[in-house]
């Protein structure tokens, strides 16, 4: 009898249970005395739960299994069930930690063959120290049963039962941890060293969401990976930017600031990866030859050999008995130190990224105004030839400029574009047109990583703002020569209160840009470089460069504008346009109105109630946009509002003729 | 090549401060005497191309006319190392040789007579530049060529390139010495009213300032024609680097005059300059003087009367003021130091704005020469419109009427064609001085506006001439 029990003890299908028939009739009692019922009862809850947890164990298998035989495009059934290879190695670990279950039941039955007079006293006995670990393991199969939890998360919540009080369990999550331990080290290894995610049912905290329609819909993970595969030869520059941080599996004992560093480690190998491919391209190219055959000790070699090395140092992070954060803290660290250290060396020597900056500085802020100057007078020129202000006016003028300034070879890597075909255009508002306006940078290798899409776009935001002040204060000038020229001739008398508007336009626009180049981009662009030439390393350039960034569009009140609000929908405090920039541009209107009021042939009355209108609703935007900057500057330190706010009112004309206190 | 600017230098004085500005130009682009671009200066990225253009050898070549009835100046300038960077068809001496004899009406009508050549050679510069923006005018308002035939030219540019700009910079007479040219009251008022009517941009260089700060500030006891010049050339140069450097803003003679001119007449412009060092203390001195000057120190200093490159005198009811500033400075610039400066001078009420429109200092940061050491961190240039300039003005018709009441020298000018059948010329000159003057001083107060609508004959005529202009 106790044998069979003994036996039932060891099977692991529900079959075993048989000997629980025993219970409900009496037969039994042939057997055992009837004061050792409720022990027997007793073995057999205990047995219940091991086949709970035998089950659960089982049945991962039998999914595994089934995974492998159904074809995969029936996902979703699978789905509601716990999957992932966290879970399978889970289950192993489970099984592991059974193995000790098993060999006392083998233990035990050796000890009751021998002994001739046993007891289930006994069994009871030794089954019931096993207990715990049993219930143990019930419990988290259960919690990840009902939580849900898979990947990382599941690690994690592991990895906060590993400091349970009793030695004894402790011991057994460890056991049960080192398998998922396992996987998950090896997935790290793999991001780290080689920039590869194998992550099917995304349980890495680094997660590839391809962001093109192109690809398959809805949560085709598999595609994903395949599409990660396939891009990682190199054809979309683009899709390192499509790796993010998944937070919803970041397992809590690491930081994000850790699974940043993380991150940038695994970008940086895929822009190296990047290279290599694009020197493989060009291997005819004798230049590129000539390249990499002297000077540079194959710049495009990221590890230099050390790969081996620091996949140890990874791969020794599973060799811990427990999760040390501190242990893996410090080898990312020592990772991302190589990793960045070497970008910024190859950066600063070999694609002179002080000189890219500064490039990017002419071009996308306007740094070069002449050259822009010559680009609105070849566009207004073109528009005059060709009488359509088609897209292709915009690219040919931007060329042209570039070829009349002679300044070709700074702009090959810039071109400019419309985005979106002009339809018909406003007569009032051509600048509107600009807002359509893209210039593209190609980036040298390896500055991917400073020029995400996101950034160039926030590029191109500023240098459409700037433009388009640019644009108008090119047209006012205009209207003033005209007005100066005409007072020199004889016959000539202009129009004060026009001259009087026109200079309140020009003074408002002038200080306008005196405010963003000066106070804004140059404090801001000498902070960067100062970054950048005190040779810190790549990310902390990195965060500079996003950092420059976003001041920078602060300060010029593009941010929470209509296209950030939409993108960033998680604010609780949503605007449509920041109040400044709406005024900004309602003055951008009335100087695009005023340049052409002369162009208008018009009869006097006409023009006059014209000039009356726009005196007027400048009067009313400006008092308007100085209030909003003196209310924000007593309600705050902001300190860059309050020096456009000083710029514009230097002798307290605005504030004094419009009564703002 | 966009933008260009053809510069004229008239009479001896034009000449003199043309060709310092021209060697000046020379060395901070890098262009060797003979025109030759420097081994070291090859990869710049300045805008050689404004004041130069190239000729086929890869010559660079000043866009620059040099005309005098008089041969000294020029052949001193075709005897330097200078000689062969001018283009020789672009220097026009007359062929008598005699000069104007500092007299402007011999000057205006000499200028009458060989306008066709004078013209010949403008037109063909003005031909050979894509996109030519204006001329730049150097001359000096006292004597008999840089005034007379200056006056002549201008009137001339006016009509015949009648959308393009002139900018000038007249040398005004030094007031504390007594001068050789007794006419010179006549010449300046004669000149001011040209330079009233027919040019856009009058940057004034005043002598007796000029004089006052090589004594005061750079401790010369008796300064030299070139230690003026050289201060002079300091002003031109600088005052054009945001044209010849790439930089954001004022990239053309446009972007710089117009927000410095609000009305088209109110365009009389002062300068300043800080620091100021000669030639000799560079040479004593060098290591010692390379002082830590602020953004703050610099702007500071720029509102300051004494470093005002133009005498103004006394302003006892203290009522003028600034209508427009622009500083230029160059040098190390922390930009964040830039606000701080305005703050800092409009806190302490430093400088007096017009009452009748918004106006403020505006900096623009510039690139300097690489290939010129500078021994101060930062320097500026101030571009200011100031009211305070009209006293300079009623000093020159001072002087006229007490010359005119005595009727003197009057026969000189009765000798010209100009003069021939009466003075009206004179007496319409001092009109408009005079109208210059009251302009001046209507800009100090805050009817000014109120004031030049009055000036204007109505508004039906301003629109017609307006609607005529853009036609």
């Amino acid at each position: 009898m106790i044998h069979d029990l003994l036996l039932s003890c060891l099977t692991q299908t529900k079959n075993g249970i048989g000997i629980q028939t025993f219970l409900y009739n009496n037969t039994i009692d042939h057997f055992i005395h009837p004061c050792e019922r409720e022990l027997f009862q007793e073995i057999l809850n205990i047995i219940n739960v091991l086949h709970e947890v035998v089950q659960f164990t089982l049945l991962l298998r039998l999914n595994e299994y089934e995974r492998c035989k159904k074809s995969l495009n029936e996902d979703h059934s699978i789905e509601d069930h716990p999957h992932g290879f966290y879970l399978i190695n889970f289950g192993k670990g489970v099984e592991a930690a059974l193995e000790e279950y098993y060999d006392e039941i083998t233990q035990l039955e050796t000890f009751c063959s021998k002994n001739k007079p046993n007891s289930l006293a006994f069994v009871h006995d030794a089954l019931q120290a096993k207990l715990p670990i049993l219930l143990f393991l019930k419990k988290r199969i259960f919690e990840i049963q009902v939580k849900k939890l898979h990947g990382c998360t599941m690690l994690h919540s592991l990895h906060q039962h590993s400091e349970h009080g009793d030695f004894q369990l402790e011991r057994i999550t460890k056991i049960v941890m080192k398998p998922v331990k396992f996987s998950f080290f090896s997935s790290m290894a793999h991001w780290l060293i080689f920039g590869v995610i194998d992550d099917v049912f995304s349980e890495f905290f680094i997660k590839f969401s391809p962001q093109d329609d192109s690809s398959l819909n809805g949560s085709c993970s598999k595609s994903s990976v395949n599409n990660t595969r396939l891009n990682a030869g190199g054809n979309c520059e683009d899709y390192i930017w499509q790796y993010e941080i998944n937070l919803s599996q970041l397992p809590g004992f690491l930081s994000t600031i850790v699974a940043e560093k993380v991150l940038f480690v695994g970008q940086t190998v895929l822009v190296f990866k990047m290279g290599r491919s694009f020197q493989r391209k060009n291997k005819n190219d004798h230049w590129e030859n000539k390249r990499s055959d002297s000077s540079c000790d194959d710049i495009y070699n990221l590890w230099n050999g050390k790969e081996s090395e620091y996949l140890e140092m990874v791969k020794d992070l599973n060799n811990d008995e427990e999760i040390d954060v501190f242990h893996i803290e410090s080898v990312v660290n020592d990772i991302k130190k190589y990793v960045s250290m070497r970008l910024t060396e190859i950066a600063l020597n070999e694609v002179d990224l002080e000189r890219q900056m500064g490039l990017i500085k002419d071009f996308y802020l306007l740094g070069r105004g002449e050259f822009y100057l010559e680009f609105l007078s070849q566009l207004n020129r073109a528009s005059d030839v060709y009488c359509d202000s088609s897209s292709k006016n915009y690219t040919r003028s931007f060329e042209l400029a570039a070829t009349v300034m002679g300044i070709t070879d700074d702009l090959e890597n810039f071109s400019l574009s419309v985005q979106k075909t002009i339809g018909e255009s406003d007569e009032h508002c051509d600048f509107r047109i600009f807002e359509n306006l893209h210039l593209k940078y190609i980036y040298e290798w390896p500055l991917n990583l400073l020029f995400s899409p996101k950034a160039i776009e926030r590029y191109n935001q500023i240098f459409r703002f700037l433009l388009t002040i640019r644009k108008l204060q090119y047209d006012l000038q205009q209207v003033w020569t005209t007005q100066t020229l005409a007072a020199k001739s004889k016959s000539g008398h202009i129009n004060m209160r026009m001259m009087n508007l026109l200079n309140q336009l020009m003074f408002f626009l002038n200080n306008m840009q005196y405010y963003i180049q000066v106070d804004v981009l140059e404090s801001q662009f000498s902070i960067l470089i100062n970054a950048i030439r005190n040779k810190a390393d790549f990310e902390e350039i990195q965060k500079k460069h996003t950092v420059f960034l976003a001041n920078v569009l602060s300060q010029c009140f593009l941010i929470s504008g209509s296209k950030d609000s939409q993108m960033d929908s998680s604010r609780t405090t949503y605007q449509p346009t920041n109040p400044i920039y709406g005024n900004i541009l309602e003055l951008f209107y009335i100087c695009a109105k005023c340049s052409r009021i002369n162009a208008l042939a018009n009869t006097s009355d006409e023009f006059l109630k014209e000039l009356d209108n726009l005196e007027e609703r400048f009067g009313v935007q400006i008092a308007s946009l100085l209030q909003l900057l003196l209310n924000i500057k007593t309600s705050s330190c902001l300190g860059p509002l309050s020096q456009l706010l000083l710029r514009l009112d230097f002798n307290h004309w605005f504030s004094s003729a419009h009564n703002i206190s | 090549m966009p933008s260009e600017i053809i510069t004229l230098q008239l009479g001896q004085c034009g000449n003199q401060i043309g060709f310092e500005f021209w060697k000046r130009l020379c060395l901070e682009h890098g262009i060797s005497p003979s025109g030759v671009l420097e081994d070291f200066a090859t990869d710049g990225m300045d805008r050689k191309d404004v004041f130069f253009y190239q000729a086929d050898d890869d010559h660079y070549i000043p866009r620059a006319v040099l005309l005098d009835l008089e041969p000294r100046v020029i052949n001193t300038i075709m005897g330097s190392p200078y000689a062969k960077l001018y283009n020789p068809e672009n220097v026009y001496l007359s062929k008598h040789g005699g000069g104007a004899g500092n007299n402007w009406a011999s000057g205006y009508s000499q200028g009458d007579k060989l306008q066709e050549e004078i013209f010949d050679i403008i037109d063909r510069e003005a031909d050979g530049s894509d996109s030519l923006e204006g001329f730049i005018l150097c001359h000096s308002i006292a004597g008999g060529t840089g005034s007379g035939m200056g006056s002549f030219i201008m009137e001339r540019l006016a009509d015949r390139y009648p959308k393009k700009l002139i900018q000038t910079f007249s040398v005004f007479p030094n007031q504390d010495e007594i001068s050789d040219v007794v006419v010179q009251p006549y010449n300046s008022l004669l000149t001011l009213r040209r330079l009233t009517s027919a040019a856009d941009s009058v940057v004034v260089l005043d002598n007796t300032a000029l004089n006052r700060i090589a004594c005061d500030r750079l401790h010369i006891q008796n300064p030299s024609f070139s230690q003026i010049n050289n201060l002079v050339s300091t002003i031109m140069s600088v005052s054009t680097t945001t044209l010849r450097y790439p930089s954001y803003m004022n990239n053309n003679l446009i972007g710089l005059m117009a927000p410095l001119i609000p009305t088209p007449q109110l365009h009389f412009l002062m300068t300043g300059y800080t620091p100021l060092t000669s030639d000799s203390d560079v040479n004593n001195q060098q290591a010692v003087n390379i002082r830590k000057t602020t953004v703050l120190d610099v702007m500071r200093r720029l509102l300051q009367p004494k470093n005002m490159m133009v005498s103004t005198g006394p302003d006892k009811t203290n009522h003028h003021c600034y209508i427009s500033i622009l500083n230029i400075i160059q040098g190390e610039v922390d930009p964040s130091q830039v606000h701080k400066s305005l703050q800092r001078i409009r806190d302490r009420k430093m400088a007096q704005f017009i009452p009748w429109g918004p106006t403020s200092i505006q900096v623009a940061l510039s690139r300097s020469s690489p290939y010129v050491q500078s021994n101060h961190r930062v320097s500026g240039l101030m571009l200011a419109n100031h009211t305070s300039i009209c006293s300079l003005f009623e000093r020159a018709l001072n002087q006229y009427d007490k010359l005119r009441k005595r009727g003197a020298f009057l026969d000189q000018f009765r000798r010209e064609d100009i003069f021939k059948d009466d003075l009206n010329e004179l007496d319409e000159s001092r009109e408009t001085v005079d109208n210059l003057v009251q302009e001046y001083e209507a800009a100090t107060r805050s009817d000014y506006m109120q004031f030049s609508f009055k000036r204007a004959p109505g508004e039906a005529k301003s629109e017609e001439a307006k609607a005529a202009g853009d036609h």
